[in-house]
């Protein structure tokens, strides 16, 4: 019973085994069939969020854009944070239909203001995007501390704007300002400096509150002394009273770097069109103050006028200073500023002839067009290639940043244990010196080069033709490994390139082992529900019993057993009519069979009789009328079944 | 065995067995015979005929890739190529067929056209040494840097794309084989073999998708095969750059419009190329 049991279990273990590898199978062909469809399809959607800058001083405003990207999109729901204002700017969509898919990118501006200096994280920008909520990743944004006069005092935040963030704040008029109604101001962050050397500077339009105005020109520096760049960015719209005087004011942040040594003055251009109201003539006329006087009934009658201008801003001066030429290192490139630099290498242990990227990083601010890679240069040890650089401004005028420069150098030598350290010169605006940074030597483990071998071995162990030598009259297998010879046997020949999977009559062929795992799916889940009913369990019951019955008359007609024989026979003939008549077949007996079976089944009552005979009066027959009974019993056993 | 041969050996048997068999039968054979024997020769002579043309036809191929090996050993390497592609168009696509062109290549230092070729080599042969050897020689000596492939990646690539389908789909077939016979007979599969068999099969269909996975994921690869081909913004001709890309690259291929892909480079960066400038690994009509 307990071995029963156990095999139950184990046949049921393994029967959800066998389930469970089916499902997993299933699904993945499915998978892998959805998986190959859906490839280059392009993404579902997506949301990102871009703070720049990510740090800055007390009374500026950074940049919040949100990118949300997607066929069914809804607008972004930024979390409150203590001490940061969020104002909307406006946002911009971007429509695009691939073969027949449609789906937008849109764009939302915040102004984000700080009431206090400070590390802020800004939480996930969430959204919904094709029905599913999105988030992007938390930013954080760092305060720092009064950035002049543009203290947190001084600037009044104005309440959330549906499209522009407005920022007031309060100064004075400088010379030559007074008195207009628009007028350009340039601020240099400094007066001083070095040929070359990038300086902040900061262009302002200023246009008195509720004058329209429409820009015909970006800036433009008017001394050909300065180069100048960045100008033709958007610039930031806030507001400024000025000597109690309200402004709208534009906002270029950008930097300019002087060309030429001396004192030159700093000043800019800017081209304008003024669209400036003209009063209606009804409002003098003799009727005095009419209603018509009223502000809505002048909007609504008056015209204006349009006049362009030329802003100039008052000229600042600026004292240009050489670059020393004591103490300039061979490998100055004109950098200007202050920098720190990193390198690192892309693999520590390589083999000889190995390629490693050679990542170097310079950060800090200053003119970075002129910072130049301090590149490897090619010696018996390493072959080195042409870095390439990119360049990640930190701010919006390119004076902070990071550049980046890789290159792709090969050790030739299994005794190289570092790369050399690297070397990049700048000028120190604060210190007023060179500067030579230096990296340290970066440790590497070089090894000899085994893999020709390798192949060789593998094309000897092959046994194929041997391969033609390829004639190297380029000349470019300088390497010493050369380039392996071309194969001499065309192997085996596909007519296409496309994956077997992607063609019909394959994906086709998969419904064969599909069908044949459902119908043995159905089959052995139709057997198992059969095993279960007891009454086919007890008919093979039976089955067994007479089988077993059978062979025993056969035993006892061999050894001429008489009474076996026949006790063999009735345990047959009862089994057989207890399955029929539902009835414990050793309660069978002779009357009971007479009377139930009448006048069918006469070898039976035969049977029956003899029996007795041979128990009780010890009759006795030979083979071949024990045969014959046996013959008389499996007829009348088929009888029964019919 | 010819034709005549074919007809005289049916003939004899036919005669042997008339022989073995009644008059009645034998006279119903002699009715017979003649036409039977029409069949079989015109049969015959049909399969004869497709044979010789398809062994011609392959003699072709092969010979044309002969020729192209023997243009590459006297250093005539456009020739070497104009043999090998002759040879696609007769026979198709093979490993060392496309890694012969690629070799080609590289002589011309046409190092987009080599990269390309060795990768379609690599795409039918994932594990051949000649193939990475010369891939990696070539863009060591271009100046190309590419990730070095994991231990994962090296197993995956023992067997190419279609292999590995192949195994799963067959592991795919046997287990719903074993899952059928057990339905029509649950007494048969059954004991350790049985499990040992169905566990092997679910092995080898993880494996064999595992495989097909790891190696779908490169099929919209493309090769740079234009040096210092910018990456507009947008896929118009009067679009800004903003960047470069060397030919040889490696590029991800995302979308296209028009005469312009949209691809990401090795680096992260993308942008729209014209599809001139580009050529896919796996070349398909209807996936790039």
């Amino acid at each position: 019973m307990k071995n029963h049991g156990a095999e139950r279990v184990k046949a049921i273990g393994w029967n959800w085994f066998m389930i469970a590898g089916t499902c997993f199978m299933v699904a993945a062909c499915a998978f892998i069939l959805f998986a190959g469809s859906a490839q280059g399809k392009g993404p579902a959607g997506g949301i990102s969020a871009r703070l720049e800058p990510q740090q800055i001083t007390l009374g500026d405003a950074a940049v919040l854009a949100v990118n949300i990207s997607g066929e069914q999109t809804g607008p972004p729901s930024i979390s409150p944070v203590d001490g940061l204002r969020f104002f909307p700017m406006g946002q911009s969509s971007q429509y695009q239909s691939i073969n027949g898919k449609t789906s937008s990118t849109v764009s939302y501006l915040y102004q984000v203001q700080a009431e206090g200096s400070g590390n802020y994280t800004i939480p996930p920008v969430r959204a919904r995007i094709n029905g599913q909520v999105r988030k992007t990743e938390p930013i954080s944004l760092r305060v720092s501390g009064s950035g002049g006069s543009r203290s947190l005092g001084a600037t009044r935040l104005p309440p959330s704007a549906p499209n522009i963030a407005k920022q007031t704040a309060t100064s004075s008029f400088r010379a030559g300002e007074d008195n207009q109604i628009t007028f350009l101001r340039v601020t240099p962050s400094k007066y001083r400096s070095y040929v070359g050397e990038l300086v902040p500077v900061r262009i302002e339009a200023f246009f008195r509150q509720g004058l329209q105005a429409r820009l015909n020109s970006f800036p433009v520096l008017s001394n050909n002394a300065f180069a100048c760049q960045g100008l033709n960015k958007k610039p930031t719209q806030t507001e400024e009273i000025v000597d109690g005087v309200p402004f709208a004011v534009l906002t270029w942040h950008t930097a300019m770097s002087a060309v030429k040594e001396g004192e030159h003055p700093v000043s800019a251009e800017l081209d304008a069109t003024l669209i400036i109201p003209q009063t209606s003539r009804r409002r003098n006329r003799v009727f005095g103050n009419s209603m018509f006087n009223d502000d809505f009934f002048n909007n609504f009658f008056n015209t204006t006028r349009e006049e362009t201008v030329k802003l100039t801003s008052s000229r600042q001066k600026m004292r240009v200073l050489p670059l020393p030429k004591a103490g300039r290192p061979e490998n100055f490139s004109g950098a200007v500023g202050r920098f720190k630099l990193w390198a690192s290498a892309s693999l520590k242990s390589c083999m000889v002839g190995d390629p490693i990227t050679l990542k170097m990083t310079v950060k800090g601010d200053g003119n970075f067009d002129r910072v130049s890679s301090p590149l490897l240069t090619s010696t018996d040890q390493w072959k080195t290639y042409t870095p390439i650089s990119s360049f990640k401004p930190a701010d919006s005028s390119g004076y902070k940043g990071k550049k980046r420069f890789e290159q792709a150098i090969i050790p030739l030598d299994a005794s190289i244990n570092k790369v050399p350290p690297l070397t990049f010169s700048y000028f120190d605006t604060r210190k007023e010196k060179y500067v030579t940074l230096r990296t340290r030597p970066i440790k590497v483990k070089i090894t000899a080069d085994t893999r020709q071998a390798r192949v060789s071995s593998a094309k000897n162990s092959d046994g194929n033709k041997p391969p033609i030598q390829s004639s190297d009259s380029s000349g470019l297998n300088k390497n010493p490994n050369g380039l392996a010879p071309i194969h001499v046997g065309l192997g085996p020949v596909t007519a296409s390139l496309t994956p077997i999977f992607e063609n019909p009559w394959f994906i086709g062929t998969q419904g064969i082992p599909l069908g044949a795992l459902f119908i043995g799916l159905f089959l052995g889940r139709r057997n198992r529900r059969l095993s279960n009913d007891p009454a086919i369990l007890k008919q093979k019951h039976v089955k067994q019993k007479i089988n077993k019955s059978i062979k025993e008359m056969d035993r006892t007609i061999a050894g001429h057993d008489v009474p076996g024989f026949f006790s063999a026979c009735r345990c047959t003939v009862q089994e057989r009519l207890g399955e029929i008549w539902s009835q414990a077949p050793e309660s069978i007996t002779l009357a009971e069979v007479k009377d139930r079976l009448s006048k069918n089944a006469a070898g039976v009552r035969h049977v029956f009789e003899n029996a007795d005979a041979v128990a009780y009066s010890g009759q006795t027959f030979n083979q071949e009328e024990l045969k014959k009974f046996r013959d008389l019993i499996i007829k009348e056993l088929k009888n029964l079944e019919n | 065995m010819g034709t005549g041969g074919l007809g005289t050996w049916v003939s004899a048997s036919l005669q042997q067995l008339s022989i073995q068999m009644g008059a009645k039968e034998m006279n119903i054979l002699c009715v017979k015979r003649s036409k039977v024997l029409g069949l079989l020769v015109v049969a015959s002579a049909v399969l004869l005929i497709s044979v010789l043309c398809t062994s011609a036809w392959a003699v072709q191929g092969e010979d044309r890739f002969a020729l192209g090996n023997e243009a590459y050993a006297e250093g005539k390497y456009d020739e070497a190529l104009s043999f090998y592609k002759g040879a696609i168009k007769q026979k198709g696509y093979s490993a060392s067929l496309l890694y012969n062109m690629a070799n080609a290549y590289y002589q011309k230092k046409d190092v987009g056209l080599a990269i390309l070729y060795y990768e379609r080599a690599l795409y039918l042969d994932p594990g051949n040494a000649d193939i990475q050897a010369n891939l990696s020689l070539a863009r060591k000596d271009f100046g190309l840097i590419a990730e070095p492939a994991s231990d994962w990646q090296r197993f995956f690539n023992m067997l190419n794309l279609n292999w590995w389908a192949i195994l799963a789909s067959g592991a795919f077939g046997v287990f719903s084989l074993i899952y059928l016979l057990r339905g029509i007979r649950p007494g048969i599969l059954k004991g350790a073999p049985a499990r040992i068999l169905t566990t092997f099969c679910l092995l080898c269909f993880m494996a064999g998708g595992t495989g097909v996975a790891m190696q779908y994921r490169n099929i919209n690869r493309g090769v740079v095969i234009r040096d210092n081909v910018r990456l507009l913004v947008s896929p118009f001709d009067s679009a800004s750059s903003s960047a470069s890309i060397k030919d040889g690259k490696i590029v991800r291929i995302a979308k296209t419009y028009k005469d312009y892909l949209l691809v990401e480079g090795p680096n992260g960066k993308s942008g729209w190329i014209k599809r001139s400038a580009v050529e896919s690994v796996v070349p398909s009509g209807g996936r790039s």
